[in-house]
């Protein structure tokens, strides 16, 4: 058995692979079909300040080795999953790290704020690239200034590690990571989804009440690639690296790229093993390899 | 094992090994059609029926490319499914009378339902409505059951031309319409009493047809319950893709539109503008809801 260990910040994980926010709901829907203490990390849903409801359906529409969502950021606020979802979750032997969000500066500090004083959370993921809200989300994440300014308010109210999750919908995305790691981000993880649409030629609507939705899924995983590598070679800070994982082959690529952790996504939904899997794929392969180490991988790519 | 029963639509036969969980009627899997990529995501589908109790069919219409990779697949072949999900149809122990109605392809979970309805002693009114005879199906396997289906095509090439809403009506009219009450029953009209006493429409189908049938049971103030199909991404409640919009709570229900005196008894601003958006999860709250639940124009 190869040590899987690796560390975010003050946090050590077990293993590198998490499973990306929006994908695993709150732990428990997915915990009949995978060992949930076989993870390195669950990361939530995003959690609000209030409750939100979410957007009109139809919400996803497949695309060819993708999918298009547009969810709106729906989840219980952050006060019923303190109450209702964390407790769960604490219950297993895998980091828990709550993605959070806000349509301003004063929501992200209120829930963060919230978190930091619960006990049972292991870091704060905070999304600043949902790209499918009209305020907030990807407003913060594809504007420098406002990137600077949340991290910034965030660092000074949160003892707990915090991660950044970076949208892919910017010119240069190497530009937000090093905002981030400016502000004293402890790692950031990328990529959020890709904007995206489809159209239904026969009714001439939009396949999405909300027009527009995020692309996830295999689709996207050569973009996300790229853009994992081109961050990890320019921040000092750990990179978890998503964006259509759905084997350990994939995840590997990714730690080549320079990814410190990964995280499955879109594969959750059709294959809720697919973590379980890749833990297991990379012991495999390390073994395979004579590594004894996967922190000895991570960046490992001859270019 | 699987055939063709009419143009377009399939019965698929899944041995089931015995450590799955056996699903109850209105219960549905998640079943990945194709290899890798293609497509990517799971297929929903309804239980149709168990056969002695280790087999399991799916009945569908061939509609797109998921569907049509599914439909070649042979005996022997080995399919990967997630399931059972998903709340089924409730049945009341104190039913007497359970009016079925289905529109095309909307009589897959209807028929494992129908058969245990017969095992329960609980008489069965079945309506089968379609575009065309050959999106009339399980017949025979109907009549085996001991139920005559009413039948209606739209194009009049089987039963009675038009829709199956209209038997539906028709039926109610003529068995339980001197129970109706005199004055016409506004939306938020929907105690426990019903006034079709002891009975219960259950319906899947298209989700015009099915707003249809919720209005004709909320006339007879008939309980009836639905079986709502959406996109879906996990069917595990993860994803919160099959959003289906709920009627809004409201403090204070609006008065009905012939309620006497005030102003109409309407706050339009509060109608127009709700406070609260609830969108229930087709997967895990449903595919089953109560049809008052619903909000149809959402």
């Amino acid at each position: 058995m190869a040590d899987l260990r690796v560390n975010i910040g003050s946090m050590e994980l077990k293993n590198p692979v998490m499973v990306a926010s929006g994908t695993f709901g709150y732990g428990e829907e997915y915990s009949p079909y995978i060992d949930l203490n076989s993870l390195g990390a669950v990361v939530t849903k995003g959690i609000s300040f209030h409750p939100i409801d979410g957007n009109p359906p139809p919400r996803i529409w497949e695309t060819p080795s993708g999918l298009l969502n547009s969810i709106g950021l729906q989840n219980v606020g952050v006060k019923k999953f303190i109450k209702e979802k964390l407790p769960y979750l604490k219950g297993f032997d895998t980091r828990v790290i709550v993605n959070i969000f806000g349509t301003t500066i004063s929501e992200y500090v209120k829930v963060a704020v919230r978190l930091s004083e619960t006990p049972g959370i292991d870091a704060i993921e905070v999304n600043i690239s949902c790209p499918n809200v009209k305020k907030g989300g990807m407003v913060f994440g594809t504007d420098s200034k406002s990137t600077k300014k949340v991290v910034s308010a965030l660092k000074k109210v949160c003892s707990l590690p915090l991660l950044v999750k970076l949208s892919p919908n910017v010119t240069d995305i190497t530009e937000f990571a090093m905002i981030a790691e400016g502000e004293g981000a402890d790692a950031v993880s990328l990529i959020n989804t890709i904007l995206g649409m489809a159209i239904d030629i026969e009714t001439r609507k939009p396949r999405l009440a909300n027009i527009t939705g995020g692309l996830s899924g295999p689709a996207i995983r050569p973009v996300a690639l790229r853009m994992v590598w081109q961050v990890a070679k320019t921040v000092k800070i750990p990179v978890i690296g998503m964006g259509g994982i759905s084997s350990a082959e994939d995840a590997i690529e990714f730690i080549l790229a320079g990814a410190t952790a990964i995280a499955t996504g879109t594969a959750n939904f059709y294959n809720p093993k697919t973590a379980y899997e890749i833990v297991n794929g990379l012991d495999g392969y390390l073994n395979e390899k004579g590594i004894n180490d996967i922190k000895g991988l991570i960046g490992g790519m001859n270019a | 094992m699987q055939k063709e029963v009419s143009p377009a639509y399939f019965l698929i036969s899944i041995y089931l090994p015995p450590d799955v969980k056996k699903p109850g009627p209105g219960e549905f899997f998640m079943v990945k059609v194709g290899r890798d990529n293609y497509p990517l995501l799971r297929r929903p589908l309804s239980l149709h029926r168990m056969i002695s109790g280790d087999t399991l069919q799916f009945l569908y219409r061939v509609k797109g490319k998921g569907t049509g990779l599914l439909s070649k697949k042979m005996e022997g072949d080995k399919l990967d499914i997630l399931g059972p999900l998903g709340k089924g149809f409730l049945i009341p122990s104190d039913m007497k009378e359970a009016i079925l109605v289905a529109g095309g392809i909307g009589i897959a979970p209807l028929f494992s339902l129908a058969e245990e309805l017969k095992n329960k002693e609980i008489s069965v009114k079945f309506f089968i409505g379609g575009k065309s005879k050959k999106d009339i199906l399980c017949e025979d396997e109907l009549r085996s059951l001991g139920i005559q289906p009413f039948i209606s095509a739209e194009d009049g090439s089987r039963g009675r031309r038009g829709l199956v809403t209209e038997l539906l009506e028709d039926y109610l009219k003529t068995v339980h319409g001197s129970r109706l009450p005199g004055r016409q029953i506004g939306f938020t009209v929907h105690g426990e009493q019903s006034v079709v006493n002891g009975s219960r429409i259950y319906a899947c189908g298209p989700k015009p047809m099915l707003k249809k049938v919720s209005e004709i049971a909320g006339t007879y103030s008939c309980k009836c319950h639905v079986s709502l199909e959406e996109r879906m991404a996990c069917g595990v409640g993860a994803c919160l893709g099959c959003a289906v919009k709920i009627r809004v709570q409201r403090s204070n229900p609006p008065s009905p539109p012939f309620a006497k005196g005030g102003k109409g008894g309407i706050n339009k601003s509060k109608i127009q503008n709700p406070k609260s958006e609830i969108y229930k999860m087709v997967c895990k709250d449903g595919p089953v809801f109560n049809a008052e639940e619903i909000d149809w124009d959402g």
